[in-house]
């Protein structure tokens, strides 16, 4: 107790450096979350609501991105996997979700766009856009029903083609097969702002099942489940899928894309050697400086391990505050950011800052303060008491 | 009984590349509860020696015994134990701990030593109490004066209850009041609780307090 209190005083009596190294401390952690938070929300052209408690993916898949997500593993059957979730009173809501990008032409466009469509089972779950009005509930296609050909958008699809409610919109897999197509009837455009950074149509699953040629194994890539003690369930349910959480989730996506890792592994190295740099700095001066206490210490008989004790305890204090100022800062940062884009460059900055990342930045914080003293305590000469007295 | 033997102690420094014989073959020899003083002009190797005695600084040959156990033979590790219980050190200039209170300098090496919560704050108050200072226990070493710090750091000194207490220059910062309350203090150590005392000094107002001066003169005691 003596030696926290030693090593935290001895911050404090320096304060202004100590302030001033927390700050660079929080600002590389926040650099960090943020960086990959970002890259995280770009690369999920998803569902993504704090509604959702769990998402089932097939075993070995990737991210559900639509555009990079091409000929990965999906689930199948899953209007039926739907209905049996809904039996369980655990479950409040549920749906497959399907992405795919498709062609889509308008009246007024001269040629056919590159969109995003997502099909859902409107109303099965009370996250956008899933629950949109306008759409049909259920999924009466998939059960011997009439093609609804409703279709929700998003501001971006409808400023791109010059839709308003009420228009057709014709929607394929291919630019040919756009010339034969039926065409689909806007009935809501949705100004969701996290869903303004690409065109989005978004339709019933099995219409889209249809078009995209996965109507045969009645494919999805996930289904989203809202039910916060639906875990056990989900494990019985199914043995041999992914089964994950919201944090873990955002852990899955980034472990299992290469560029979003490579970016949270880029990002925690920068934060990491800042981290070391800025603390090491710190503690340095601060050895130097107390080399004649840690002298008197050592001639009143506290032990070399009880000496390192007090700079292993001053690293951490600092990084601890770094890493809770990162927190602080990733919050401010997001903010400012998001402003910042959407007046200057009109569209909205996605980002995804899961708690998993903000104790990676604590982590992060914590390891480099960590290792810092290590090396510290390495490098540290034993007090010379005769130079001192 | 001999508490404290130094056998044949001979200390060099090396300065660039010259070298320097701070001891010259020293043979002390330190009864338990003695008040010894050692006393010389300045660069007569006297820190020299009772750091030495003190297991501070190694010398270049010879050996302490303290309590009959040969330092020499000693890790560091065991050194600084070895200083921890059973040595006092009190320092020219004080060096108490300047982000810790008095009472907190004071318990710093019973917590080391593994003494419990409730023991240190006894042993603490007894210790500010018998330096007079137990208004002061919670003041850091800069809000204290010259002599409260002496007196504090004497309090540290005492704090495992050593049998030693080893004093360098101890009233060197400080008034001749203040260095007379000081020396009134080593005095009662030495009655009371027991303690062998060796102190350096250049004063001789302040070696003569001592049961017994040994005087030190270019590295050798000269009798």
């Amino acid at each position: 107790m003596t030696y926290l209190k030693m090593s935290l005083r001895n911050l404090l009596r320096r304060r202004w450096r100590t302030f001033f190294t927390v700050i660079a401390i929080g600002t590389a952690v926040s650099m960090m979350i943020l960086l990959t938070s970002i890259s995280l929300g770009l690369e999920q052209n998803n569902v993504n609501d704090n509604t959702i408690d769990y998402r089932v993916l097939p075993s070995g898949s990737t991210i559900t991105d639509p555009i990079t997500g091409a000929g990965q593993i999906m689930l199948e059957n899953v209007h039926s996997e739907a209905k049996t979730l809904f039996l369980d009173q655990n479950v409040q809501g549920a749906s497959p979700v399907l992405n795919s990008v498709i062609y889509s032409r308008s009246n007024t466009d001269d040629e056919a766009n590159v969109i995003v469509a997502r099909g859902i089972i409107p109303g099965a779950i009370d996250v956008v856009p899933a629950s949109v009005s306008g759409l049909t509930h259920g999924d009466p296609y998939f059960y011997g029903g009439e093609w609804t050909k409703e279709a929700v958008i998003n501001r971006q699809l409808a400023d791109l083609s010059g839709l308003n409610i009420g228009d057709p919109l014709y929607i394929n897999i291919s630019a040919d097969a756009l010339i034969d197509s039926e065409p689909f009837i806007v009935v809501n455009i949705f100004n969701k702002i996290e869903f303004s950074g690409y065109p989005l149509v978004v339709i019933h699953l099995s219409e889209l099942q249809h078009l995209s040629g996965k109507m045969e194994n009645e494919q999805a890539d996930h289904i989203i489940i809202e039910g916060e003690n639906a875990g056990e369930l989900l494990e019985r349910l199914y043995p041999h899928h992914l089964i994950l959480s919201g944090s873990e989730y955002t852990t899955h996506m980034i472990v299992s894309d290469q560029r979003i890792l490579a970016t949270a592994i880029t990002a925690s190295l920068v934060s990491f050697i800042m981290g070391v740099l800025f603390i090491g700095t710190t503690m340095i001066m601060s050895v130097s400086e107390r080399e004649g206490e840690m002298a008197v210490m050592s001639a009143i008989g506290i032990s070399r391990s009880s000496i390192i004790r007090t700079v292993l305890y001053e690293s951490l204090f600092i990084s601890l505050a770094g890493g809770f100022t990162g927190i602080i800062f990733t919050f401010i940062g997001k903010m400012l950011l998001v402003s910042f884009v959407l007046n200057v460059f009109g569209f909205y900055v996605q980002s995804i800052t899961d708690p998993a990342l903000l104790l990676g930045g604590l982590g992060i914080a914590v390891v480099s303060g960590i290792f810092t003293s290590l090396l510290a305590a390495l490098f540290m000469k034993r007090p010379d008491i005769s130079r001192v007295f | 009984m001999t508490i404290i033997q130094a056998i044949n102690i001979t200390k060099q420094y090396k300065i660039d590349k010259i070298t320097i014989d701070s001891l010259k073959g020293v043979n002390i020899e330190i009864k338990k509860g003695e008040f010894v003083a050692i006393e010389g002009p300045s660069g007569s190797g006297k820190s020299t020696l009772l750091h030495i005695m003190g297991c501070v600084e190694s010398p270049t040959s010879g050996k302490v015994i303290i309590n009959d156990t040969d330092t020499s033979s000693l890790s560091s590790k065991a050194l600084t134990r070895l200083r921890l219980t059973q040595i006092g050190f009190v320092f020219q200039q004080f060096y108490l701990l300047p982000t810790l209170n008095a009472s907190e300098n004071i318990e710093l090496p019973m917590g080391e030593a593994g003494l419990s919560k409730r023991k240190k704050r006894e042993r603490t108050k007894y210790l500010l109490e018998s330096v007079g200072l137990d208004k002061r226990s919670r003041h850091k070493p800069t809000q204290l004066s010259g002599g409260e710090q002496q007196r504090v750091a004497i309090a540290r000194a005492l704090a495992n209850e050593p049998s030693i207490i080893l004093a360098d220059e101890p009233t060197g910062e400080l008034d001749s009041d203040n260095g007379k309350r000081i020396m009134d203090l080593f005095g009662t150590i030495n009655k009371e609780f027991g303690q062998t005392i060796v102190m350096v000094s250049h004063d001789m107002s302040i070696t003569s307090r001592a049961q017994r001066l040994i005087h030190l003169k270019d590295g050798r005691i000269v009798v």
